[in-house]
């Protein structure tokens, strides 16, 4: 692993489906969004549903083939190649999913011994099922749990465990990378914090790079070193996790983070709850100039009719708002 | 200290599963105040939903009480006819639930639906007042566009609209009592907050008690004036919010604030989780049912259940380590602070 060396890189990223029965109209799901994410580092990505997280996500892992824009993974671009080839060139095995739902992400039918040998039969891991057996074996111990799960089916564990098996079952194959799609969300709060610390752990250990995909400000805040907001579609902020928290500067990053409720009742009697009025447009027919403004409460002129860059505000601090535009 | 409106006694609920009994709440007491929010915390499977569905009668029939008593207004509810249950329910107590889509009709226009509720708690009212009352609600619950909102069928709201209608629907009988059951947990951060500011203010005007149930602590914070902590069908902490999060006084509530990161979190610091995962209540275990989890467990935790101490005025807790005859050594609540200081605050 090599520090500071460009592991993703996602230029100008366009993402949009059509529109049923709607000719001519689209999903603008991602709409131009740019970033880059190093080796060894973890990408925080946060926003309201809707707001095009996930479908970045399956874009950047090839689920869809994006409408517009480039990604580079590991120095190629994959932005353009066919299913075959991108499990020929190895992207496939180095940029794995974790996904929200343990309950929907395995395989009812299947053992876990079965989920955990597919992904490896798949990318030619292991010379025979003995083989793959030992390391599934020791896939499963990594994540916590007895090797002797191996023959039992997902439905004898609790969410968490189940959330351990599919992290098992994307390490299995030594990714680059791993997109973890909300993958803490469904669980309780007890059990958040284990999987959290595991997947620090294998951060450290094996030099993991995550893109992890969020709601929930304080956990993202946590676990990453860089965080980027998106609103409808557009990245809005993207700068150092500390600083994002410390000193938001884009409107809407402002109202999210006076949304987020304070476990602290003092600090939460004392602080300005004024969030966010009204709720997200659609983005079949999005708000034109800045997709925030029917919104924002520093609303100008120019904010409804012109798109605002993302700029540099100093420091590396990222934002796409026309209030800090020169 | 203000007036009791509900009282729960030793609620005991079962089911009966092909697997045998599952004891989901095993001896739940606890009290409303008039005009507070009352909290209840805990993980899925604790008994939180339970325990406010056995308010209401709303279990599914194979649920069961064993024992204990739910007294409203002098009357015990698990003992009144169903008769007389629908006059408390809907009426006097109501509820909402998380999902709002499954509690609307989808075939039916939301401000029929409210319509609907007031007609039938106050059949004396014309189709017109109905309506008009109806409409005077979603205004209420701050609908914008509430006259065109109101032919709207619920799949063209969005979530946090139709939890909207559904505290409209819920508030339409003048309640005294208002259970929320994770009426915020499917909805984004923004929404929420715009559905606590609601709840609040509804519940200073309208002079409200409310049961709100949640896993998010900081939604606690914000919103509750007392918390009661579920684990395992068991009360494990009580007390106010204040009491609660400046002195936990329970293990379980420890280790609950320790695995959530603050805003403020060092990040260098590693979050300390509650290892293992909560007990089966098929065969519940003995003694605390935190105990398999729990870092100061002793001998005595596996035999016997603890008692409920009292901390302060306002705090109680369940644990062996409150005993006055729970050894000093690791005790963490007896190392530095003497626990009966914190009762003059």
């Amino acid at each position: 692993m090599e520090p500071n060396k460009t592991l993703l890189e996602v230029q100008d990223l366009k993402q949009y489906f059509p529109v049923a029965g709607r000719r001519g109209s689209a999903v603008h799901a991602v709409d131009g969004v740019s970033f880059s994410i190093r080796e060894g580092e973890t990408f925080g990505l946060v926003g309201e549903s809707g707001c095009g997280k996930s479908t970045l996500a399956r874009t950047v892992i090839r689920l869809t083939k994006p409408t517009g824009g480039k990604i580079i993974f590991d120095g190629l671009d994959i932005s353009g190649m066919t299913q075959r080839e991108l499990k020929e060139k190895q992207v496939r095995r180095k940029l794995q999913m974790v996904f929200q739902d343990p309950y929907s992400s395995l395989n009812g039918r299947m053992t876990v011994r079965s989920a955990l040998l597919e992904p490896l039969i798949a990318n030619g891991i292991g010379a025979n099922d003995e083989e793959r057996t030992e390391l599934a074996r020791e896939a499963l111990l990594r994540v916590g749990l007895a090797p002797d799960c191996l023959g039992r089916f997902p439905h004898e564990f609790s969410g968490g465990q189940r959330q351990r098996i599919c992290i098992a079952r994307a390490l299995a194959v030594h990714p680059k990378m791993v997109i973890c799609d909300e993958a803490i969300s469904a669980l309780d709060v007890s059990i958040q914090a284990q999987v959290v610390n595991m997947l620090g752990d294998f951060q450290r250990e094996l030099g993991l790079t995550y893109l992890f995909i969020a709601h929930d400000l304080s956990m993202v805040r946590y676990m990453s070193h860089r965080v980027g907001v998106m609103y409808l579609g557009r990245l809005v902020e993207l700068c150092e996790s500390e600083e994002i928290y410390r000193q938001p500067l884009h409107p809407y990053t402002q109202g999210l983070l006076r949304s987020v409720p304070i476990a602290n009742p003092k600090l939460a009697r004392s602080r300005n709850k004024e969030g966010l009025e009204g709720e997200v447009p659609s983005p079949i027919d999005p708000p034109a100039g800045c997709h925030f403004h029917p919104r924002c409460p520093y609303a100008k002129p120019v904010c409804r009719e012109a798109v605002p860059e993302l700029t540099d505000a100093g420091g590396g601090h990222m934002v796409c708002c026309h209030l800090y535009s020169k | 200290m203000s007036e009791t409106v509900l009282k729960i006694e030793n609620l005991h609920t079962s089911f009966r599963t092909r697997a045998g009994e599952v004891q989901a709440v095993r001896g739940v007491s606890l009290e409303l105040h008039r005009g507070e929010v009352l909290g209840i915390v805990g993980e899925s499977g604790c008994g939180k939903s339970v325990t406010a569905m056995s308010v209401l009668k709303v279990l599914p029939e194979n649920a069961y009480h064993t024992e204990g008593e739910i007294l409203f207004d002098g009357k015990n509810l698990l003992k009144i006819s169903a008769k007389e249950m629908r006059k408390v329910r809907g009426k006097r107590i109501s509820m909402i639930f998380q999902d709002p889509m499954t509690s609307l009709d989808p075939l039916m226009k939301v401000g029929r639906q409210i319509e609907e509720g007031i007609r039938q708690n106050l059949p004396k009212l014309t189709r017109d007042e109905a309506r008009a009352k109806a409409l005077a609600l979603l205004k209420r619950v701050r609908i914008p566009d509430a006259e065109r909102r109101y032919d709207c069928y619920p799949h063209e709201l969005s979530g946090g609209m139709r939890q909207r209608v559904m505290i409209a629907m819920a508030l339409s009988c003048d309640p005294e009592i208002l259970i929320a059951d994770e009426p915020t947990t499917a909805l984004d951060v923004t929404i929420q907050n715009q559905i606590l500011l609601l709840l609040r203010e509804m519940c200073r005007e309208m002079d409200l008690s409310v049961i709100f149930i949640t896993h998010d602590l900081g939604v606690v914070a914000e919103l509750c004036d007392r918390v009661v902590v579920l684990y395992g069908g068991l009360v494990m902490e009580q007390g106010s919010t204040d009491d609660i999060f400046d002195h936990p006084s329970h293990p379980y509530t420890m280790g609950l604030m320790s695995s959530v990161p603050q805003l403020d979190q060092d990040k260098a610091r590693r979050l300390s989780p509650i290892p293992g995962s909560p007990p089966s209540l098929l065969q519940p275990p003995e003694g605390c049912p935190f105990r398999a989890r729990c870092r100061y467990a002793r001998n005595i935790c596996g035999r016997l259940r603890p008692e409920t101490v009292r901390c302060s005025q306002t705090h109680t807790s369940a644990c062996w380590l409150l005993a006055p005859e729970a050894p000093a050594d690791g005790n963490p609540f007896r190392e530095g602070k003497e626990n009966s200081s914190h009762g003059a605050e």
